[in-house]
C-alpha cells in the first residue's frame, strides 16, 4: 500500500471537512423546515436551532390542506409536469437532431439562431401581449409553452447526438431506415441518459415555476402549487389560516407549505440520478 | 454475384480538397477486391461513394450494368461492414441481424430462417439473445458480418473491419473472411491500410495514394512488379530498399552503377529504348539481400549493423552503408550491433525506377 504524505492527508481532511460543511448548509434548511412544520405550537414559537421535532404535531399540515385550491394547485403542477416534460423533451430532441447532422444545410447558422435565444429574450411585456393575442391568458396551455425548447437543452442533446458514431447512422441508412426511423429507433433509445437529464431539468423547471401562474392566470383553480406557496410565504396569506387555527405560528405554516411543495420532486430525483450524472457528462463533453 | 464498375469517379469536398481523382475500377462478379493505401488516400471515400454515403462529384458507378450513383444506399443492394462494427447496442444480436429484413417488411418466418442460417455460418447461434456489450470484439465483428450476409446483397463492402481487433483475433477473422468469401462467392470490396490483409485476402489489389489509383493487379504481381516507387515502398514489410544510381549500356546488357555497388542486369533493349541517361533508383526487397552469393552476377555490399529485429522465424537486419538498408535473413543469434556485414544483391530480383517520375522502368 502506498503511504500518503502528510500534505496529501491534510488536503483530504480539509477537503472532506469543507464538503461536509457545504452539505450541511444544503441539508439543514430542509431539515429545519421539516422539524418546524412537525413541532407543536409551543416549541415552534420558541424558535432557535432544531435538529429533531421536540413534539409531534400535524396542525400546520391540517391548516395548509384546509386552504382552498391547494389540491387543485397540486393537480395542476402534476399535470403540468406530466404533459409539458415529455413534449418538451421530444421537441428538444427533434430540434437537436438536424443540428447534429453534418448534411443539414446552414446548420451552423441555424444553431446561432438557437444560441441567440439563450442570450436574448423578447422581455416580459411583449410576451404577455403575445399570449394575450393568442388567447393564452388564464389558459392552462400557457404552462406548456413555457420553456418548451430551451437552447441549453438543445446544445446538450445535440452534443450527445454528435457523439453517436456516424457509422451507426450510415449502417441504418444502408439497412433501409428513413431519417424518422433512425431518429426514433436508433438515436432516441441510445440517448436515454441525456433525455432523462433534460427531462429532469424540465421537471424541476415546471415544478418550481410560479411566476407564470402569477402573471398569466387569473382563476385560482388554475394556479400551480408553487404559486400557492408564494401566496402563503410572500403574500402573507398565512394570516387567514391563523384566524382558523388560532395561535399557530406563521413559521410552522410556511414550513409545512414548503415541505408539501418540495417532497414530490424529491421522490423523482433518485429514480433518474443514475442517468442524470451520466447524461450531463456525455452531453457536455465532446469526445 | 454482380459486377461493380467505377468510371472516372472523382470526389471534391466543399473545402476544395480532392479526395478521389478520376478513379476507374472494375470488380468482376464474385471477386474479392482490396483497396489499400495510407491514411487519407481516398480509399474509404471511394467505398462510401459505392455505398451511397457520399455523393460523387463526377463519374459513374454501375452495379450489374445499372448506374446506382443517384440511388439512395438502401436501393443499391449493398451491405457494409464497418471498422467499429456499428452494431445497435440497444438491440440483441438477433435484432441487429434482422433489422434490415424487418425494414423491408419480410415475413417473420423468412427473417427467422435467414438469421439462423447466417448465425450458423458465423457460429453465433448461441449468442442470438445477447446484447453487443456482452460479446467480445471478434464476436461483435461476426454479428456485423451476419447483418451483412442475411440480406444476400449484390456487393459486400468492408471498411477496415479488422482494425479494432487485437493481432491474434485479426488473423482468425482474416481466415474467417476468406472462408466466407469462398462459401458465398460474393462480390466484395475491402478497404484496409494493412498490407498483410490486402495480400492474403484479395483476388486483386488496388493500391491508392493521394486519391489516385497507383496500380491494380494480383497481390503477387503488385509485390513483384510494382509500377512505381510508391507501390514498391507501400507493399512489403520491411519496405523495399531504394538505392540511387544510373544505368549504363554494355554490349549485350545493362549495368546499374551506384556508390554502393554495381550490378549487371538483363533488360530487353526494346523495353527501355534509348532513355538510359536519366538517374534511376534500384528497388531491392529485403529478402533479396543475401548473406552469401547466390548467382554469378550478384554484387556485394559491405556495411555495419545498426539495428537487429529478431522476429522468431527470421531476422531483420538494418545495415548502414552510405545509406540505410534492411535485409531479411535467417534467424540466428550470431549478429551483433556494430558488426561489419557483407550482403549480396540478387541480380535476378531488382526493380528499376526513374528517379524523377518514380515510375518503373521495366517489369521482370
Amino acid at each position: 500500500m502506498i503511504k500518503e504524505s502528510f500534505g496529501s492527508r491534510l488536503f483530504d481532511a480539509v477537503n472532506i471537512s469543507l464538503l461536509l460543511m457545504l452539505s450541511f448548509t444544503m441539508f439543514y434548511p430542509f431539515l429545519y423546515c421539516l422539524v418546524l412544520s412537525l413541532s407543536s405550537e409551543a416549541y415552534a414559537s420558541q424558535g432557535g436551532f432544531f435538529l429533531y421535532p421536540r413534539s409531534f404535531d400535524l396542525t400546520a399540515y391540517k391548516a395548509v390542506f384546509s386552504k382552498p385550491h391547494l389540491l387543485s394547485g397540486m393537480m395542476n403542477s402534476i399535470m403540468r409536469v406530466l404533459i409539458s416534460v415529455p413534449i418538451s423533451v421530444l421537441l428538444t430532441a427533434l430540434c437537436a437532431y438536424p443540428l447534429s447532422r453534418k448534411e443539414t444545410p446552414y446548420r451552423k447558422t441555424l444553431f446561432l439562431f438557437v444560441l441567440f435565444t439563450m442570450l436574448f429574450s423578447g422581455g416580459m411585456v411583449p410576451v404577455y401581449l403575445l399570449y394575450n393575442n393568442i388567447g393564452l391568458l388564464d389558459n392552462r396551455l400557457v404552462y406548456l409553452v413555457q420553456g418548451l425548447i430551451a437552447a441549453f437543452n438543445v446544445i446538450l442533446v445535440r452534443n450527445y447526438f454528435q457523439n453517436i458514431p456516424e457509422s451507426m447512422h450510415q449502417a441504418a441508412m444502408i439497412d433501409g431506415a428513413s431519417e424518422w426511423y433512425i431518429f426514433f429507433r436508433i438515436y432516441l433509445p441510445l440517448s436515454k441518459p441525456i433525455l432523462v437529464t433534460i427531462a429532469m431539468f424540465q421537471t424541476i423547471f415546471h415544478w418550481n415555476a410560479w411566476f407564470d401562474a402569477m402573471i398569466y392566470m387569473t382563476s385560482d383553480k388554475k394556479v400551480v402549487l408553487q404559486a400557492f406557496l408564494q401566496r402563503i410565504v410572500i403574500q402573507q396569506e398565512w394570516q387567514q389560516l391563523r384566524d382558523i387555527y388560532v395561535g399557530l405560528p406563521p413559521e410552522s405554516i410556511k414550513a409545512a407549505t414548503v415541505i408539501i411543495t418540495v417532497v414530490p420532486i424529491l421522490f423523482v430525483f433518485p429514480f433518474v440520478l443514475r442517468h442524470f450524472s451520466k447524461g450531463i457528462m456525455l452531453g457536455g463533453l465532446k469526445e | 454475384m454482380s459486377d461493380l464498375i467505377l468510371k472516372n469517379v472523382s470526389k471534391v469536398f466543399n473545402n476544395n480538397v480532392t479526395a478521389v481523382r478520376d478513379f476507374n475500377l472494375e470488380v468482376q462478379s464474385g471477386e474479392f477486391m482490396v483497396l489499400v493505401g495510407p491514411s487519407g488516400c481516398g480509399k474509404s471515400t471511394t467505398l462510401a461513394m459505392i455505398a451511397g454515403l457520399e455523393d460523387l462529384t463526377s463519374g459513374e458507378i454501375l452495379i450489374d450494368d445499372t448506374a446506382v450513383n443517384t440511388l439512395p444506399p438502401k436501393d443499391r443492394d449493398i451491405a457494409m461492414v464497418f471498422q467499429n462494427y456499428a452494431l445497435y447496442p440497444h438491440m440483441t444480436v438477433y435484432d441487429n441481424m434482422s433489422f434490415s429484413l424487418k425494414l423491408r417488411h419480410w415475413e417473420k418466418s423468412k427473417i427467422d430462417k435467414r438469421v439462423k442460417e447466417a448465425a450458423d455460418i458465423l457460429e453465433m447461434s448461441d449468442y442470438l439473445d445477447r446484447y453487443p456489450k456482452a460479446l467480445s470484439g471478434g464476436q461483435r465483428q461476426r454479428v456485423a458480418l451476419g447483418r451483412a450476409i442475411v440480406r444476400k446483397p449484390k456487393v459486400f463492402l468492408f471498411d477496415e473491419p479488422l482494425s479494432n481487433l487485437d493481432a491474434k483475433m485479426r488473423t482468425v477473422m482474416r481466415l474467417e473472411l476468406k472462408k466466407l468469401h469462398d462459401r458465398l462467392g460474393a462480390t466484395m470490396v475491402y478497404v484496409t491500410h494493412d498490407q498483410t490483409e490486402a495480400m492474403t485476402l484479395g483476388d486483386h489489389i488496388c493500391v491508392m495514394n493521394d486519391g489516385e489509383l497507383q496500380q491494380m493487379d494480383t497481390p503477387l504481381e503488385i509485390y513483384n512488379n510494382p509500377k512505381n516507387i510508391f507501390v514498391g515502398s507501400f507493399i512489403g514489410s520491411p519496405q523495399m530498399n531504394f538505392i540511387d544510381g544510373r544505368l549504363e549500356a554494355n554490349s549485350d546488357n545493362y549495368e546499374f552503377i551506384s556508390e554502393l555497388f554495381s550490378i549487371k542486369i538483363k533488360i530487353n533493349k526494346n523495353t527501355i529504348g534509348d532513355d538510359i541517361t536519366r538517374d534511376v533508383k534500384a528497388g531491392i526487397r529485403p529478402e533479396h539481400l543475401f548473406r552469401k552469393q547466390q548467382g554469378e552476377n550478384d554484387s556485394k555490399i559491405t556495411g555495419q549493423i545498426t539495428i537487429i529485429e529478431p522476429m522468431g522465424s527470421e531476422t531483420f537486419i538494418y545495415v548502414e552503408s552510405q545509406q540505410q538498408l534492411v535485409a531479411r535473413v535467417k534467424a540466428d543469434n550470431t549478429y551483433s550491433n556494430s558488426d561489419e556485414i557483407e550482403l549480396w544483391v540478387d541480380s535476378e530480383h531488382i526493380n528499376l525506377f526513374y528517379a524523377d517520375s518514380g515510375l518503373a522502368i521495366f517489369s521482370k
